[in-house]
């Protein structure tokens, strides 16, 4: 059910300001319409750098401390405490930046000098100092790599002479040296051979000591990052501190920012936004004790306004929101499809799955979920749709299917024939393919059905008539045509009549009567579309044959490998811990893909083949200012 | 020696169920993960939307096993062979093309759109959703072609 919505309007003194967001970030029930485009000040980015410099913090702190990871509801913490926590909290991340900086600076250096260590260490042996290879006034030096297998080919002019050092990755430190008058001949022949220019780094002394004072320096530097690591591993207690920290600056910035979207003049500021029209009273009272110098006007959306949309519903149809929302809201002006959909949902999820022991399964894993994460929002929904779907696959699974793949005749030891208790789909796949569709057509006529009543309630009675109850006529009547001989002559009556309607009044906004023929005409071809959605629910079908299949194929290849053992007690016993561990991890795995395709398709009958017929999408979410907190659940306080 | 020829290509159309269907999700599966690794090195807390969407093509390759499985069930391959004329051997080598082909493609297609949707993830995480309907979008066909393959190995007569 759609919620009403009422526009806010309020007006209250500057000075109050401050104390009025908080208030009304506390009831979270304002949906603030920004009146002033919103500013990018250089305080709000400051704001919103608070919150990246926890969330930085809260990841990078992984790579210094482990996490200890276990299954836990979101800690509860109060307003009031949250935002008290949030210096001390950014005092904290500062140091541990701080730290980390430092951290990174020292590794740069550990690599800088592991670089150059490892240019200088072919020249280990030349015992000259660096600073020394220099020209004089009549010998040249040149200090460069060869590779090695060229070098013993090498043609050298005459007076020149080279000196060979260390080898790295097939290339050759060579010192050459020549009468300065030789020089280019010698490069020239060098050259030939491939040499490579090298000249050393801006330092004093021989390679060797270099090479030792660099070792020195490492070892130091690594000394220092240790140090460091252990420091930065003490703030691992502090993850949470951080945790707590992002949603502290978050739910701050959040408030600040509606605040620069206020209409304000020099003493007073102007707040205009949604509200639930069941909340008024919520609202004044909230804005009543923090100040009686106001004013509140509430009044209905009028035309040209569109509000978000809220729906409402009971607590077995409310998780099914969730499928809902990954579609699109409702426009507000339209209908909640949610309530007209979970029986469906939970209907054909199920047959979809099909199989009693995933449905258990999934149904006490989902309970057990629920209760130790205690989830919101969307993965909320989500979880308990899966519950549900959970209790519908294993009555499903009774009736056409299976028991963790395996066939209930050979589980239970009754006689073929007995289970599943409607039809075996592998043994008669025709009956289950009209099962879907039978089950497909009732769920779009449903649709249909919908769409009329929408129609009557605007008043467009020949909307209703002509192009939705005549689709019925149509649908109906094709099918008892088929059905039996019996009712053969209604049916045709029946499809001829709703046929006829189409064809005269698809185009009725036409005054032209040939127009309007070609319009029928053109509409009456939609029956293929009907056509293709009812073949669309083969794919309930298909999936409850792909998890029967998966799971036979799975105890198959787990009954091969437990006879491929020996016998005797030992082996066998082996034998049957081995299997019975691959088995449950196949199994989880299977039953995680078939949920995951099963929940997707079923969601994909419902938009396409169902919200297509009737659902008008495109409503705005309801962002109250509130609390959106990411790792503690606030509570009022 | 005489060749079983029915046998043989009861074979072929198990292998090829497997095979070809599980090119196109091995395919699909690669390219989805390069793009998804891209925008876990921004984002690791998005591995779980990302994930999913990889998963995605994945499924050709299992319906093409379900297949092949289903083949050689039927055709006793997994227990020596039963006696099996060229001209069933022959309806099963068809009764494989759909799943064989339709999942080849549409996993690779598929594979296109969740890279897509792996790309708006990064940029809108709160979409993750819709991203992945779009890319089941593309499995309807694979669904199909494995409806069909199931259909016709189910009406291979032997016996």
């Amino acid at each position: 059910m759609i919620v009403p919505m009422k526009r806010l309007t309020l007006i209250a003194l500057k000075s109050d300001e401050e104390k009025l967001m908080h208030a009304l970030q506390a009831l979270s029930a304002v949906h603030i319409i920004a009146n002033e485009p919103s500013q990018e000040s250089a305080h709000i980015q400051e704001l919103e750098n608070d919150v990246q410099r926890f969330k930085n913090a809260f990841l990078s702190l992984k790579r210094y401390a482990q996490e200890k990871k276990g299954l836990a509801p979101k800690p509860e913490i109060s307003a009031e405490q949250l935002r008290l926590k949030l210096d001390e909290a950014l005092e904290d991340c500062f140091e541990y930046e701080t730290l980390e900086r430092e951290l990174n600076a020292v590794r740069a250096e550990i690599e800088k000098r592991q670089a150059l260590l490892k240019t200088l260490e072919i020249w280990r042996e030349l015992e000259t100092n660096i600073e020394d290879i220099k020209p004089t006034r009549s010998v040249s030096y040149m200090t460069g790599l060869l590779e090695s297998s060229r070098i013993k080919d090498l043609q050298l002019p005459e007076g020149a002479a080279m000196e060979l050092y260390g080898e790295d990755k097939g290339l050759r430190a060579v010192l050459a040296a020549c009468k300065t008058s030789e020089l280019e001949s010698l490069q020239r022949s060098l050259k030939e051979a491939g040499w490579i220019d090298f000249s050393f780094p801006n330092i004093l002394g021989t390679p060797l000591e270099n090479i030792r004072r660099i070792e020195e320096e490492i070892g130091q530097l690594l000394k220092e990052e240790a140090g460091l690591a252990a420091r930065l591993k003490e703030y691992g207690k502090l993850r949470d501190e951080f945790a707590l920290g992002q949603d502290a600056a978050s739910v701050r910035r959040d408030r600040e920012k509606a605040r620069t979207e206020l209409l304000k003049t020099n003493t007073a500021f102007v707040l205009e936004g949604w509200i639930r029209s069941d909340e008024e009273e919520k609202v004044i009272s909230a804005v009543k004790q923090v100040t009686d110098i106001f004013y509140a006007d509430m009044r209905d959306p009028s035309d040209d306004e569109v509000p978000p949309s809220v729906v409402e519903n009971k607590k077995l149809i409310k998780p099914y929101e969730a499928v809902t929302n990954l579609y699109s809201r409702p426009d507000p002006r339209g209908i909640d499809g949610t309530p007209l959909m979970a029986f469906f949902y939970f209907l054909f999820f199920g047959a979809m799955l099909s199989d009693t022991g995933y449905g258990i399964v999934l149904f006490i894993g989902g309970l057990l979920y629920n209760k130790l994460m205690k989830p919101s929002g969307m993965t909320e929904g989500i979880v308990k749709v899966l519950i549900m779907g959970g209790i519908s696959t294993a009555v499903w699974g009774v009736f056409i299917g299976t028991f963790f793949g395996l066939d209930w005749n050979v589980f239970l030891g009754t006689p073929a024939g007995t289970f599943p208790l409607l039809f075996d789909p592998m043994v008669e796949p025709m009956s289950m393919l009209f099962l879907c569709f039978g089950l497909g057509i009732v769920h779009m006529l449903f649709g249909v059905c919908i769409k009329i009543y929408m129609c009557i309630k605007a008043g467009d009675w020949a909307g209703a008539v002509f192009d939705n109850l005549s689709w019925i006529f149509i649908v109906v009547g094709l099918i008892l045509f088929g059905l039996a001989p019996a009712v053969k002559t209604l049916g045709i009556g029946m499809a001829a009549s709703g046929g006829v309607l189409v064809l005269l009044f698809a185009g009725r906004e036409r005054n032209n009567i040939l127009k309007r023929a070609i319009k029928g005409a053109g509409s009456l071809y939609n029956v293929t579309a009907y056509l293709s959605d009812m073949l669309s629910y083969a794919r309930v079908f298909a999936l409850g044959l792909s998890t029967g299949v998966i799971g036979n194929v799975l105890n198959t290849l787990g009954g091969m490998l437990y006879n491929s053992f020996g016998s005797g007690l030992i082996m066998q016993g082996i034998a049957f811990l081995i299997t019975a561990a691959l088995m449950v991890g196949l199994h989880l795995f299977s039953l995680g893909i078939n949920v995951l395709g099963s929940f997707i398709h079923c969601a994909r009958l419902q938009y396409v083949e169902f919200y297509g017929k009737f659902y008008e999408a495109g409503g705005i979410p309801f962002t109250p200012l509130g609390y959106r907190t990411k790792h503690v659940k606030v509570i009022g306080s | 020696m005489e060749l079983n020829w029915g046998l043989i290509l009861a074979t072929v159309a198990s292998a090829m169920a497997a095979v070809v269907a599980g090119i196109g999700s091995a395919v699909g599966v690669g390219m989805a993960g390069q793009a998804g690794a891209g925008v876990i090195s921004e984002e690791p807390e998005k591995f779980g939307s990302v994930l999913v969407l990889q998963l995605l093509p994945g499924t050709q390759g299992i319906y093409g096993l379900l297949i092949a499985f289903v083949i050689a069930t039927k055709a006793g391959l997994l227990s020596g062979g039963s006696a099996i004329t060229f001209d069933q051997g022959l309806q099963f080598v068809f009764a494989a093309l759909p799943i064989a082909f339709g999942g080849l493609v549409s996993a690779i297609w598929q594979a296109r759109v969740a890279v897509s949707g792996i790309g708006l993830v990064a940029k809108r995480g709160e979409e993750s959703g819709k991203a992945i309907i779009l890319t089941v979008m593309v499995e309807t066909y694979a669904v199909l072609s494995l409806l069909i393959s199931f259909l016709l190995v189910n009406g291979v007569s032997i016996g």
